[in-house]
């Protein structure tokens, strides 16, 4: 009798603890979310018109919407599995669950349901081949890269970040009901831009990885090895932004903004591997800005040639 | 001030419930019209 009291009361202390609409929100990751939803858009929009396939703008718009809701789900899905290690880290110790905003159980519930609901909400919306994808990018970034990749590989945001690579895709199958050489493009530019991005913030929060034992680079090979790999990566990421225009989908707008953003890219990743102090958040703060202004030169060299 | 504690507690878990029982109406009545809007532009689209 006297356990079911117990019971009741923690039943009722861990109700008291259920966290508002904006935990829920913050537990959707939405600066992820935001950035999934931008490269998504480009994906579709770089894809349109197409003859043939002639999806309604409504109709688009709820695709992009069950996107969100997906990449969110999967920020969830993450947060749940993490929130041993993310209490360990000054990064992620402020986050709903390490704060006791939101339950495991409940950030697990939510995580499906929002999970399934978007992958019905896109099939029903624009097609099912969309839906598979979506279905298997928050798969992908659930347990491939969250479960299994994170904690065991020093490879793990390299191979990882294909999961944030996919939205494009996702996006002109959407708009085509196909995958074309324009999203693969901007698949391999997202893919290459990952590890540079994410090993300039593990110079940074050293510790904190190193605190949860996460085997990111500079923790298993040092911050010479990788700031040589970043130097690599950039010099991969650079040519491969080039393809668009290459591939004739973007024109001179997008080759002079990425001329110019590239040269700066290579610059401050040259900056530290030559060993200088601060260099690191600098190119991390640069690479985010680096993406997004990619992308939208992509969209805005395509606005100009529609003559707008 | 125990009794008082958790008389406070058992009034702060009615009212989490209630609005928690009010956020999931929210979203079912979303989803009701959603899934309506999809179909009847589905439907234009085929038809």
């Amino acid at each position: 009798m006297s356990l079911i009291a117990t019971n009741t009361d923690d039943v009722i202390q861990d109700s008291v603890k259920l966290g508002s609409p904006l935990d829920y929100f913050r537990l959707m990751k939405p600066r992820v979310m935001s950035l999934v939803v931008f490269t998504a858009f480009v994906g579709y929009y770089i894809s349109t018109p197409v003859s043939g396939y002639d999806l309604n703008p409504f109709l688009a718009s709820i695709g992009i919407f069950a996107i969100a809701l997906g990449a969110g789900a999967s920020g969830v899905l993450n947060q749940w599995y993490d929130r041993d290690i993310d209490k360990l880290m000054n990064r992620t110790k402020d986050r709903p669950i390490p704060q006791g905003k939101i339950l495991a159980s409940e950030a697990l519930s939510f995580g499906i349901i929002v999970s399934v609901l978007s992958v019905i909400i896109l099939g029903l919306s624009v097609n099912w081949m969309a839906a598979s994808l979506l279905a298997f990018t928050i798969f992908f970034y659930a347990v491939i890269y969250t479960i299994w990749l994170k904690r065991t590989t020093v490879q793990n945001i390299v191979i990882g970040g294909a999961a944030g690579a996919f939205p494009p895709v996702i996006g002109q199958i959407c708009a085509t009901g196909n995958i074309g050489v324009e999203s693969l493009t901007l698949f391999l530019i997202i893919f290459l831009w990952t590890p540079p991005h994410f090993w300039a913030l593990a110079l940074i929060k050293k510790e904190d990885y190193a605190n949860a034992n996460i085997p990111m680079l500079p923790i298993i090979y040092g911050d010479e090895v990788t700031k040589k790999n970043i130097l690599i990566y950039t010099l991969l990421l650079i040519p491969s932004s080039f393809l668009p225009w290459v591939l004739g989908y973007s024109g001179l707008i997008y080759l002079v903004i990425v001329s110019v953003c590239g040269l700066e890219f290579f610059r401050r990743s040259l900056l530290l591997f030559k060993k200088n102090n601060g260099a690191e958040k600098s190119l991390f703060l640069y690479s985010i800005f680096y993406l997004s202004v990619i992308f939208a030169g992509i969209c805005f060299d395509k606005l100009i040639d529609m003559g707008i | 001030m125990k009794t008082s504690k958790k008389d406070d507690d058992i009034k702060a878990f009615y009212e989490n419930r209630k609005s928690k029982n009010i956020a999931v109406f929210g979203i079912i009545i979303f989803m009701v019209i959603l899934f309506f809007f999809i179909t009847i532009l589905r439907m234009d689209i085929t038809g």
